[in-house]
């Protein structure tokens, strides 16, 4: 049977780093899947951005909550790069888990793309959430980059980059 | 390009067992993905629950999850100090909807990390029943300081005969 889950790329960081960057992304799969595990030097969100395009061709919708809370509401029209989490500040001293799956990316029709963030932060504080995002571009995925709205991931954040193959 | 999803183990009940464990797990992967399919074997239509333990430890543990356990109400909830990572109910007992299981999956990022742990799950029930159905999202936590090295998933009451469980692994290159 074929290898269908491979992993592209991956990067663990051993200094505090602003932007993760995943580029010449290959072809040859079916769909992504990144698997991000991160920290902040601050309590700013983590964020993505598709090929470098910071354009208003982005929309989500989300559904979240915080350990007391639910929120949810839908984006339209904004521009990249677009947030992970949504209210709750991210940890400084625990790891975040934000899977980002990027469905037909290398198709010729917007690409649609489910995450899913788990943030726990040790007592009664964190955050989970499943958000449909929409990328109104009909170019092939090739750039995955990670920021945050403000500082820099800390030492110990790993990023992997899946390429899914249908056969 | 190798493989990088390997099945590391798999359990199949053929009768009724109160938890099922995965031990000696290996730290050759980046990342674990447990997937199961069960069924809660206490009757009428209790809602059921999975907890997740690692290393046999009993301590370090925390969560907060989105959860909907009775059909029409959406809620949010956060504990510590629990291995209560997953809740959900299952179709169970005798006069519970017959053969019906409840698909659940852990992702464990970094599982080989001697910093504090953190997890992912997802599960669903649907028993067409009005107050049993279920989805849960869980964000869990650990703070144990090791590696994970065994996995022990144990059921409310009994998991039933033909629930499942699969432990694959992930590695990152």
């Amino acid at each position: 049977m074929p290898a269908t889950y491979e992993a592209i790329s991956s990067t663990t960081l051993t200094s505090a780093t602003s932007t993760i960057t995943f580029s010449s992304i290959s072809s040859a799969y079916t769909d992504l899947k990144l698997v991000f595990v991160y920290k902040g030097t601050n309590g700013s969100a983590g964020r993505f951005t598709l090929n470098n395009d910071t354009s208003n061709l982005y929309s989500y919708m989300y559904v979240t909550g915080n350990g007391t809370s639910l929120s949810g509401t839908q984006v339209s029209n904004t521009s990249g790069p677009v947030p992970l989490t949504f209210g709750t500040s991210s940890p400084t001293t625990t790891f975040v888990t934000s899977i980002i799956d990027i469905v037909a990316y290398r198709g010729s029709t917007n690409k649609t793309i489910l995450g899913t963030t788990h943030m726990n932060q040790g007592a009664t504080t964190g955050e989970v959430n499943r958000v449909a995002y929409l990328y109104r571009s009909t170019s092939a995925i090739t750039r995955i980059d990670l920021t945050r709205t403000s500082g820099a991931f800390d030492v110990g954040t790993m990023a992997t980059l899946y390429g899914i193959l249908k056969a | 390009m190798a493989n990088t999803y390997v099945l590391i183990a798999s359990s199949t009940l053929t009768s009724t067992s109160s938890s099922v464990t995965f031990s000696s797990i290996p730290n050759t992967f980046t990342d674990l993905h447990l997937r199961g399919n069960t069924r809660d074997n206490s009757n009428g239509f209790t809602q059921a629950y999975v907890e997740l333990q690692v290393n046999n430890s009993s301590s370090g543990y925390s969560f907060n999850l989105i959860r909907n356990n009775n059909g029409n109400t959406v809620s949010a909830l956060a504990q510590s100090g629990t291995i209560w990572s997953e809740q959900y109910p299952a179709g169970s007992g005798s006069t519970a909807t017959a053969d019906t299981f409840s698909p659940f999956e852990y992702y464990i990022a970094n599982y080989n990390s001697t910093n504090s742990i953190s997890w992912g799950s997802f599960g669903v029930a649907e028993s067409n029943h009005t107050t049993t159905e279920a989805t849960g999202i869980t964000a869990g936590l650990w703070t144990g300081a090791a590696a994970i090295t065994s996995i022990k998933i144990t059921a409310s009451n009994n998991f039933a005969a033909k629930s499942t469980f699969f432990l694959y692994g992930i590695k990152n290159a």
